[in-house]
């Protein structure tokens, strides 16, 4: 069950199909659709474990619709790279933020969805399932269906934008997305900054707190992380790497605030220290590691017990003698896990972890196991079903 | 109902918290809407073992509930359409949690809005942003159930912008924790988010857990006033494209102003073709420079006049105005339709156009407001229920009021919800495929169709 | 009763239920049940007006779980004028129903005037026997609990005054240049108990200069009597009142009791039906004034004695709401040096008497009570003020219980100390 060797997010673009197939528009997929459903074939688009007869690769569906500035919209394609979006709505003046940061640049806006990936500047921003306003999917009997639409507002029956684009949610093929998006930001400021413990760390973030300063993102790599993507081992330092956005004025006014923060706390700048990944750009991968496995949007916990959880992970993986590094978004309680590769031993140490969150205090929100393919449990497991069955009686779509 | 299955609510929750008389049950037949249906048996458990024993008893023989706040919707969600038990959920009062550090609470179903949104308040650091109309009396559950909105809407989004979990009890009575308590985000389906806005149909909600949002150091209300109707909705969109996003944007027409004037006496300016309330917020300098961009924008929209509130006594003195819309309503004529087609924003002229159309095609009283920064104005018909010739008329022009809504690229409802009201004309928006799929969500959580049956996709 | 259901058309048609009241209802925030708010009431009386219910016992009582502070009626943005509504309601009810047999026999008693007044004295006389004198000496506690009257036996009860009001002033009282002539209309709690705060009126006008009557055959008001139904009884009372206060012309008809002063200005429009009465109650109706309304609209002495003092203001139903005096109360107090007048949270909230509902519903009076007490408390003052009777024995009631040092009195009694120790200090 499940490749020995998964690597983390590469892996999801290439599905294990017996023929693959290149729809150019919505009409093309619902043409595959109802042949499929006639044949009795399994059709998988994002699932890299998934069996299935037919593979959708939907990147030909790579168009930019509409950008509508004044409803602040864009109509795009599934097979759309964040990055192409990113740039063309910076021409424009505007934004679309779960795509502003390079993390998930080369990743479509279909993958971005269909993985649950975390918005990077939620902690300003708010979570990227609520950047979708709406979509249009065509459903596994090759029916098209509309959610949502330009409204900020929407009550209109259940919330099927959000429903039928869950992350791992297989009751349809999202042809159209419409993405909500905010004016680019007059100005902003990037830190990264390396401290020396975590404690450092947590006082240093506290005083942000304190000084009233949101930024747009806070993302922690700790000192293992880094030597596992460098792979040189090399790495001392507690890294930090924030964002702050805003008018020029405020912008400004909160550097000055954070200049003075560093000054107190004297942390050390990547630079200084020279690691590898960022000189070549290889942090880029973190989320995404082309050669390393990264657990994300797994772990959650709260802030204020962030930093004790991660001390007993340390531990724990001393105890297993697991090599492996955490990084995330502190502040949200978002945390990752990083690891050279996805070895049985590594896999049974994310599943012991996954295991323990509920008595941390935190929560796993399931990924890893549906990544492999593995049902949840409870009560809601036999209305998940009773709803694929519903949606896909002929069990057609596989992910 | 069965005196024996009263019998047995009454075991569940305690006789005091039964009614079968009928004089009780015909208050709790309504909601703010004009059905009304009375439940064969009020029940109000006080806690979450209650609930599930109810729900138990109800899957067994397959009695209808439906979960009630306080109240308040607009779409009938809270009408016991089907008789069986009307399950009032506000003994769950309690402000569980208010968690700064990490910016979350956890409340229960009862609590009333504006008692959690002032305890979140006086936190001095933090706010709960969802501000519908009815905080006062509506509670956090109904919100939930009808993701409730509110002229904030603009800015800071809606009530699912906010609920990051729930606790909630299945029909056939199992309980099951759904989202979380830190970011909201689970892996499969997005079950939290299928329950907002579900208006009672697939469960009953028994806890919420909400993100709280940085509350802003400074903000500034302002008045411009046009002497085009126009022009005041083209300064809307005119605002956003510039990059300002205020945090309210209020319209209102003209004979809004002068309903609310000859009630509150305020001195507002009955002249002005529309006005429209405008407030921004953030830091001091952000609050400055936005507050100058609306000025610029609405001076190069036409507007003849721009105030700015400067006290908190003009703050007050100009949201008093606003709020005073629905009592100055009910001076004019006892009937009241407060409809909420939306519309994408750009189309608000259109809208406001056309609905001015309808008033005229059908011969009826129309005022128009309502949050025109997202799209979602409150055409409010007023009417005499009595007069059965004009409802007629006034039912005519509501049908068109949605059509061109749906025209313009909007839906049925941006805040108030589907509940009967809205359900015949659920398949023009969604289509035939669309509606199957409500269908199948509420089949594969209630297949009896149990809760809240009659409403929505179940109508 | 089609005549009912007609009248109450015009109010039930402006409900849209939108629940504001749920948000003003003092009842409602104890009972949490739809049953109290003003909007179930009005289901119920539709529900009758559309023949989909009978005027129930259960629909009577359900009626008079309210206190009739009005408040769901000034609250009510479609304007529902809830108390009307829900007066004719009572009444529809009790000629179906009837009314209590005490009930009845005590408002029969009321017609009797003189039978009445002998009957007080006499029980003036005789309390000692049901009631004795609570150990903080602020009023009397019942010997035994008599819960069907509302008697729990911790409840503190005001005692009957030794001497009634007719005995301490005279018919006329006049100044050497009255500068007006008005009627005061103490009502049966002034006249009776609260004796000391209906001299206390008769002193203030004194000392403005002001010639005070007080007209021969004076009833009840009778607002408890048409407040449970009985329109019969209360028309009789109203009839009778309004012949009394018609008998010789006065610049003015004062009152010192909210509730006396609300009936007979605007309640008296509701019960009066016979067309000689209501023209003649019509003539006189703009003319009804309560005593601090009068006095800050036709001018007052500000002769005050200096009193340092923080003294606190609780605005009665009906002064407030029934009457729109709240500021004329405040503006008088607030002349007095040196006083301070801390204003507490919620002033114009019920104190939870409600008459009659405070015997029939005591633990949910008692629960609106404490609430009132907590916000008194929580200003720091130790006076209390009001220009209510009914107030003022709820109010002491709930004070008493906590051991509460605060002493409860008569708007009227603190002004008219106020003038009398200038008075006493000389020029």
């Amino acid at each position: 069950m499940g490749d020995k060797e998964l690597s983390g997010g590469a892996e999801i673009g290439r599905n294990r199909a017996r023929d693959t197939v290149y729809p150019v528009d919505a009409h093309d997929i619902q043409k595959i659709i109802r042949d499929a459903v006639k044949k009795k074939n399994s059709i998988s688009v994002y699932a890299s474990t998934a069996q299935s007869d037919v593979g959708l690769s939907l990147t030909k569906m790579n168009r930019i619709l509409e950008i509508d500035s004044a409803n602040l919209v864009a109509v795009v394609e599934p097979g759309l790279r964040l990055g192409d979006l990113a740039k063309a709505l910076n021409t424009e003046g505007l934004r679309f933020i779960p795509a502003e940061t390079p993390f998930y640049h080369e990743k479509s806006v279909g993958e971005f969805f269909y993985e649950g990936c975390s918005n990077i500047s939620s902690l300003k921003y708010g979570a990227a399932k609520h950047f979708l306003m709406g979509t249009e999917i065509v459903l596994p009997d090759g029916q098209m269906m509309k959610t949502g639409g330009k409204t900020v507002k929407n009550v209109t029956g259940y919330d099927m934008t959000r429903f039928m684009n869950a992350p791992f949610a297989c009751f349809g093929v999202t042809v159209k997305f419409i993405l909500k998006l905010l004016p680019a930001a007059e100005a902003k400021q990037t830190v990264a900054a390396g401290f020396d413990e975590t404690e450092t760390v947590r006082g240093f973030i506290s005083e942000l707190k304190q000084a009233k300063i949101v930024p747009s993102y806070l993302l922690w790599i700790d000192p293992r992380t880094q030597a596992l993507m460098d792979g040189k081992g090399n790495a001392f330092y507690q890294l930090v790497f924030f964002e702050f956005d805003g008018i020029r004025e405020e912008v400004s006014h909160q550097q000055e605030i954070v200049r003075s923060l560093l000054t107190k706390y004297r942390p050390v700048s990547p630079d200084e220290y020279g690691i590898d990944i960022f000189k070549n750009g290889k942090w880029k991968e973190l989320f995404t590691p082309s050669r390393g496995y990264a657990v994300i949007d797994e772990l959650k916990i709260k802030w204020t017990e962030a930093f004790r959880f991660i001390d007993k992970f340390y531990m724990m993986a001393y105890e297993r003698g697991i090599r492996a590094g955490m990084f995330g978004q502190l502040l949200e309680g978002k945390l990752n896990i990083y690891f050279e590769d996805l070895s049985p031993r590594n896999a049974d140490f994310i599943k012991h972890i996954i295991s323990i969150m509920p008595a941390e205090g935190g929560y796993s929100a399931g990924r890893f196991n549906r990544m492999l393919g593995l049902s949840p449990e409870g009560p809601l497991v036999h209305i998940e079903r009773s709803l694929k069955k519903l949606f896909d009686p002929d069990d057609i779509l596989r992910g | 109902m069965d005196k024996e299955i009263i019998a047995q609510l009454k075991k569940i929750v305690g006789s005091d918290y039964v009614m079968d008389k009928l004089e009780d049950r015909i208050c709790y037949s309504f909601d703010a809407t004009f059905k009304d249906s009375c439940p064969d048996v009020v029940v109000k458990p006080g806690n979450l073992e209650e609930i599930i024993k109810v729900m138990q008893l109800a899957n067994r023989h397959g009695i209808s509930v439906t979960p009630r706040g306080a109240a308040t919707g607009n779409s009938g969600g809270a009408v016991p359409l089907r008789g069986g038990i009307s399950l009032g959920l506000t003994r769950l009062n309690k402000i569980i949690k208010i968690d700064i550090e990490n910016k979350l609470a956890i409340v229960e179903p009862g609590v009333i809005t504006d008692d959690f949104s002032n305890a979140v308040n006086s936190t001095g650091v933090l706010f709960y942003p969802p501000d519908p109309a009815s905080s006062k009396i509506s509670t956090i559950g109904g919100n939930v159930a009808e993701c409730a909105g509110g002229p904030r809407g603009i800015k800071y989004g809606v009530t699912r912008d906010y609920v990051l979990g729930l606790e909630v009890v299945l029909p056939d009575g199992k309980v099951v924790e759904i989202g979380n308590q830190v970011d909201g985000d689970m892996s499969g389906p997005d079950w939290t988010m299928l329950f907002v806005g579900s208006e009672g149909t697939l469960g009953i909600v028994t806890k919420i857990f909400l993100k709280l949002a940085e509350k802003p150091e400074a903000k500034q209300t302002l008045l411009a006033v046009f002497s085009s109707l126009d022009d005041a909705a083209t300064a809307v969109t005119t605002v956003i494209k510039s990059g300002t996003i205020p945090t309210t944007l209020e319209i209102m027409d003209n004979l809004t102003i002068r309903a609310v004037d000859d009630y509150l006496k305020a001195g507002l300016p009955v002249e002005a073709e529309a006005i429209l309330l405008i407030e921004v917020d953030g830091s001091k300098v952000e609050v400055e420079k936005q507050s100058g961009q609306v000025i610029k924008v609405c001076g190069q929209c036409g507007a003849a006049d721009i105030q700015i509130a400067v006290t908190s006594e003009d703050i007050d003195r100009l949201w008093k105005a606003r709020r005073a819309i629905s009592p100055a309503c009910g001076q004019i004529n006892p009937t009241k339709f407060a409809e909420d087609a939306t519309v994408p924003r750009s189309k608000v002229p259109d809208m406001i156009r056309k609905a001015k159309e309808i008033a005229n095609k059908y011969h009826i009283k129309m005022l128009l407001f309502g949050h025109a920064g997202d799209g979602n104005l409150h055409p409010t018909i007023l009417t005499n229920k009595h007069d059965h010739e004009e409802m007629r008329r006034v039912e005519l022009a509501v049908e068109d009021l949605f059509k061109v809504a749906l025209e313009l690229g909007g839906t049925l409802s941006g805040e108030h919800g589907i509940g009967y009201m809205k359900a015949p004309f659920l398949k023009w928006e969604l289509g035939e495929a669309g509606f199957a799929a409500g269908q199948k969500v509420k089949a594969a959580f209630d297949p009896r169709n149990i809760v809240n049956s009659g409403k929505m996709f179940a109508a | 009763m089609d005549k009912h259901i007609e009248q109450w058309q015009q109010q039930l048609v402006k409900c849209i239920r939108c629940g504001t009241c749920r948000s003003v209802c003092p009842v409602f925030q104890i009972t949490d049940n739809e049953n109290t708010t003003a909007r179930g009431k009005v289901k119920l009386i539709e529900a009758v007006a559309d023949g989909k219910l009978e005027l129930t016992r259960e629909m009577q009582k359900r009626l008079e779980k309210c206190l009739l502070c009005k408040a769901c009626a000034v609250g009510c943005p479609s304007g529902v004028k809830t108390d009307e509504l829900f007066m004719s309601a009572r009444r529809a009810l009790a000629e179906n129903n009837g009314i209590s047999f005490i009930k009845k026999i005590a408002y029969t008693g009321l017609t009797y005037r003189v039978l009445f007044n002998l009957a007080l004295r006499m029980g003036a006389a005789f309390q000692f026997l049901v009631l004795r004198d609570a150990p903080d000496k602020k009023g009397k506690l019942a010997r035994i609990p008599l819960p069907a009257a509302g008697l729990n036996n911790r409840r503190l009860l005001p005692a009957l005054a030794k001497k009634p009001l007719a005995s301490l002033i005279p018919r006329v009282s006049k100044p050497a240049n009255p500068r007006a002539r008005v009627a005061f209309f103490p009502g049966c709690m002034m006249n009776y108990v609260y004796t000391a705060a209906g001299k206390a009126v008769v002193d203030i006008l004194l000392a403005n200069n002001v010639e005070v009557v007080i007209p021969d055959n004076l009833y009840c008001c009778g607002i408890m009597v048409a407040a449970s139904g009985d329109y019969g009884t209360a028309q009789y009372l109203a009839a009778c009142n309004v012949r009394a206060l018609s008998a010789e012309p006065y610049d003015a008809i004062i009152t010192g009791c909210a509730s006396c002063g609300s009936t007979l200005k605007h309640e008296y429009g509701l019960i009066i039906e016979d067309p000689s009465v209501r023209q003649n109650w019509e003539k006189i109706s703009g003319k009804i004034f309560d005593f601090t309304q009068y006095l800050t609209s036709t001018g007052y002495s500000k002769d005050f004695a200096e009193i340092r003092a923080r003294v606190t203001y609780h605005d009665p139903c009906h002064l407030v709401r029934g009457m729109n005096v709240s500021k004329e109360p405040r503006t008088i107090l607030k002349s007095i040096p040196g006083l301070e007048l801390a204003e507490m949270k919620d002033a114009d909230k019920c104190c939870g008497c409600g008459g009659t509902f405070s015997l029939a519903y005591y633990d949910i009076s008692r629960s609106i009570n404490e609430d009132k007490i907590d916000n008194v408390e929580k200003t720091g003052a130790e006076v209390l003020l009001t220009g209510c009777s009914g107030c003022s024995m709820h109010l002491s009631d709930g004070l008493s219980r906590r051991g509460s040092k605060v002493t409860v009195m008569h708007t009227a009694e603190f002004i008219a100390c106020a003038y009398a120790a200038k008075k006493r200090e000389g020029p």
